[in-house]
């Protein structure tokens, strides 16, 4: 930054601290009361990294990170409307730089006719268990390999309408239209991308949960030579235990995800490729929480000296998270990841903290 | 053929007197408490369901979409407020898509706005760094009957309202529920005489409206910060202090972790009085009276009479 520029940046600042005031005095009236109680719930949020890897010598698998800050404002807009807008600042890969993204600006309206719901702009598209889930909402530090690999960033803006079916159970369908920006689609013509999951759950016991779901996602790609469609497809399947102590406050609990995602082989491969993960937690003290994961993905095939090979990773995970209170975490953990068809692989030993500060909205179940 | 006719219309008057019976106002409440509040009021002419069991902890009750299907169909929604269901009833309320109990909305009940008197009302900063404290006042106002009543009354007025026909029978039932709150506060006052001169400790703040009601004496609470695991420093402070005092009694609910509340117990030399935390919450809790009998039984029989030289 020049020193021009930076008389520039001083003078703006000094004068927008000098408006801020003299606006708070003239306009005292509108700054408190009713329009204080108007003011959306307000919170942040901020994810750390602390990692060494055992293999791999580069910047980014060996250091200290602020992995990404949050931002989230929820509000009632009137009596149609909810909105949500949430802004991160996260760590480009390999780089100590910073990438701002509006994940979320959207708004909900849970009081259509029939017990539908409507969501406009920009969401998390529903599809499977893990997509959905903010950085420090992941079971574990990374993402599973199966969701980086097919079905990464599924953030895109469009609408969505979701409703319960009138099954003995609960059974809940949403389907979206979007513009086909989400990760695992490249939108560089007029196609829309689309898609559903349909989510069910019993009570199987006072306690404990099931929860069974199957999702679908369509949209453009960049590559219809190698696909043999300008859409790709995407499938997806999910089952999840829950149960928790209801005998104890913040007693043993267990969360047990499996999830298998699957998309459309290539049109020259001939393997069938897809990703699976199995994640299992347990809350064995007040305060800890112990987990244990793995998974593995499964790539087009490619043919070496006439022996057909399906490329891929596995993973396996351990980690042990102290969780004082909902609003801060701090949790250690060692990773592994080797390459199915070559010797390649790399242990990672990591330790993780995060904070949540204002009025943060539950997570969903 | 007009026999038949007749039959018809009858079997159609039949089904439409049905229809009315069937077509009871739905009311579902967020905890154990409530609901029996609300049946005492309502009758048969309700149908009522809660939300998180007696036995668990509302603190932490697990937001599972199955539970809003419930809150899909209701017309009353009566939940305590204060606070006490921030981290579940929103998504519950928000996966129902009902807008008849969205906040707002004629059937959306705030039990909390009948009281008189709100307890532990924070005077000054509020920050996390005090625990899962509860910004609003403390919430657990049904420990205390004579907050039932304002409740019951309340919950009267609001599903006369929603079902004007019904008025009358709302209102007779809920002074039927006060003048018995009445007719028993003589014998709950007599059976606590003796606990009014002991030194109680608490496990959490769960108990004041209890507590103060009766003019018992609390002298300490072992979770010192709502929600957070009480330091070892601080369960000792609790232990030498019931030590140097005579008649402790020491008080927790059967969803706290009493591990702790039986280790400050045993080493102050007294049982540990386990409480329901609220209706249904221990068997034979599951009316409110009996609920409310049971506390005052338990503290009473933790506080035997002194013996006289």
């Amino acid at each position: 930054m020049s020193n021009n520029q930076k008389l520039l940046s001083t003078a703006v600042l000094v004068t927008i601290v000098l408006l801020a005031g003299t606006a708070g005095a003239q306009t005292s009236s509108t700054s408190t009361g009713v329009s204080r109680l108007m003011n959306p719930a307000l919170s942040a949020n901020g994810l750390f990294l602390a990692r060494v890897s055992r293999d791999d010598p580069s910047p980014a698998a060996n250091g200290i990170f602020l992995q990404e800050a949050e931002i989230q404002m929820t509000s009632v807009v009137d009596p149609f409307w909810t909105a949500d807008l949430i802004v991160v600042w996260a760590q480009k890969e390999d780089s100590d730089t910073y990438d701002t993204m509006i994940e979320t600006a959207s708004l909900r309206n849970r009081s259509m006719p029939a017990g539908l719901g409507l969501t406009l702009g920009k969401f998390f598209l529903p599809f499977g268990k893990h997509a959905m889930l903010h950085p420090h909402q992941f079971p574990f530090i990374d993402a599973p390999l199966a969701i980086d690999e097919f079905i990464p960033g599924m953030i895109d803006v469009g609408v969505s309408m979701d409703g319960t079916l009138p099954l003995p159970w609960y059974s809940e369908l949403v389907v979206y239209g979007v513009d086909g920006q989400a990760g695992p689609f490249n939108r560089d013509n007029r196609d829309l991308a689309f898609g559903a999951r349909l989510s069910n759950m019993w009570d199987i016991s006072l306690d404990g949960t099931l929860e069974l779901g199957g999702s679908f996602c369509s949209g453009p790609n960049a590559d219809s030579d190698l696909t043999g469609s300008s859409q790709s497809n995407i499938f997806g399947a999910d089952l999840t235990y829950k149960w928790s102590s209801g005998s104890l406050s913040q007693g043993p609990a267990v969360n047990w995800t499996n999830e298998i995602v699957i998309p459309e082989p290539d049109r020259n491969a001939t393997g069938n490729p897809f990703g699976f993960y199995s994640h299992f937690q347990y809350r064995f003290g007040r305060s800890w929480w112990l987990g244990v994961g793995g998974g593995l993905t499964r790539d087009k095939s490619t043919y070496d000296g006439g022996i057909e090979t399906l490329q891929g990773w596995n993973e396996g995970k351990i980690n042990v998270a102290f969780v004082p209170s909902e609003f801060s975490s701090i949790r250690a953990e060692i990773s592994y990841q080797e390459s199915h068809e070559s010797s390649r692989n790399d242990v990672r030993y990591s330790l993780q903290w995060n904070f949540t500060i204002g009025s943060h909205p539950a997570h969903l179940y | 053929m007009n026999f038949t006719k007749t039959l018809i219309v009858a079997a159609m008057l039949v089904l439409a007197t049905a229809g009315q019976s069937l077509a009871e106002l739905k009311v579902v409440t967020t905890i154990s408490d409530l609901a029996r509040i609300a049946e005492a009021v309502g009758g048969d002419d309700v149908e009522v369901s809660t939300l998180c069991p007696g036995p668990r902890d509302p603190h932490y009750l697990p937001a599972k979409p199955s539970l809003s299907r419930k809150l899909a169909k209701a017309d009353l929604l009566c939940y305590n407020g204060l606070e006490l269901e921030i981290g579940w009833l929103s998504l519950l309320l928000d996966k129902a898509r009902n807008p008849r109990i969205k906040p707002g909305g004629q059937g959306d009940m705030d039990c909390s706005n009948a009281l008189e008197h709100i307890l532990d009302v924070p005077d000054g900063n509020v920050d996390r760094s005090m625990g899962d404290i509860h910004a609003l006042g403390n919430p657990h106002y049904t420990l205390n009957p004579e907050n039932a009543v304002l409740v019951a009354r309340a919950m009267s007025r609001r599903m006369g309202e929603l079902d004007p026909q019904n008025e009358a029978d709302y209102t007779e039932r809920a002074e039927v529920f006060a003048r018995e709150v009445t007719t028993r506060l003589p014998h709950w006052h007599d059976q606590l005489a003796e606990a009014r001169s002991k030194s109680i400790i608490i496990y959490h703040q769960h108990w004041n409206y209890f507590t103060h009601w009766q003019g018992l004496n609390v002298v300490g609470e072992i979770e010192n910060r709502p929600g957070i695991a009480p330091s070892p420093r601080h369960v000792k402070g609790i232990i030498d202090r019931g030590n140097d005092l005579d008649g402790v009694i020491v008080i927790a609910a059967q969803w706290d972790h009493l591990e702790v509340a039986r280790e400050v117990a045993e080493r102050i030399g007294v049982p540990l009085t386990i409480l329901p935390g609220y209706s249904g919450a221990q068997e034979g809790t599951d009316d409110y009276f009996a609920f409310i009998d049971r506390l005052c039984t338990r503290v009473a029989e933790a506080a035997p009479p002194a013996v006289k030289e």
